[in-house]
């Protein structure tokens, strides 16, 4: 299984925000299997 | 990548028919209001599915704004400016928080994460729910009638000459 692409931008923008210190948590949210 | 914890909200259900956007939206209100999230940022769509609607919905039962098609996010003490691709260039938008964020293609291109964050990656919590757990309407609104592929291309057909041509174009394609 892959991340969808856009969902991927999605977090590595949360990251650079973070890293950027704009934000405090970066909480990633997934609806699926067990893997 | 570097988020700091997960949520993993669990079924069996097919993620690409019966998980629909409704549904998800519903799921990420759940959440953000749960953990008292200030900023939901996602995908504008999935490329399974290519709906984009769920970021949109989520911001409508949350009652937040919302800027879809984020090309560039800035985050000030007291808001978010959100640069958005549209048909005729480029908008900018301010929202307070909370608020939610979809994000298009040109944002960002992401990077691969270090061997140091693979590592961290492996200790971070993760909360797991079962989607039956949680008390919200499930009903899948929409059904699929048919999902197929495209007509197969024929093969082209090769004409001796330009009256043959103009035959076939007349007579087969009916273009003339």
């Amino acid at each position: 299984m892959s991340m969808n692409p856009f969902c991927e931008i999605a977090v590595e923008e949360s990251v650079r925000l973070k890293e950027k210190n704009k934000i405090a948590e970066i909480i990633a949210m997934t609806i699926g299997p067990k893997q | 990548m570097g988020a700091d914890r997960g949520v993993h909200i669990q079924t069996e259900d097919r993620i690409d028919m019966a998980i629909q956007p409704l549904l998800v939206a519903k799921l990420i209100r759940f959440i953000a209001l749960r953990d008292k999230i200030n900023m939901v940022l996602m995908g504008k769509q999935s490329i399974d599915d290519d709906y984009n609607q769920t970021g949109q919905m989520a911001a409508a039962l949350l009652g937040w704004p919302q800027a879809t098609f984020a090309s560039k996010i800035d985050v000030t003490d007291s808001e978010c400016v959100v640069e958005r691709e549209i048909d005729g260039g480029l908008q900018v938008v301010k929202l307070p928080f909370p608020c939610v964020v979809t994000c298009d293609l040109r944002l960002n291109e992401p990077r691969n994460a270090s061997i140091k964050q693979i590592m961290a990656a492996k200790k971070k919590v993760i909360d797991t729910l079962e989607l039956k757990s949680i008390d919200i309407g499930k009903t899948a609104a929409l059904q699929f009638v048919s999902v197929e592929e495209p007509a197969k291309r024929k093969a082209g057909v090769k004409v001796e000459s330009v009256d043959q041509l103009i035959d076939k174009l007349r007579n087969e394609a009916k273009v003339l």
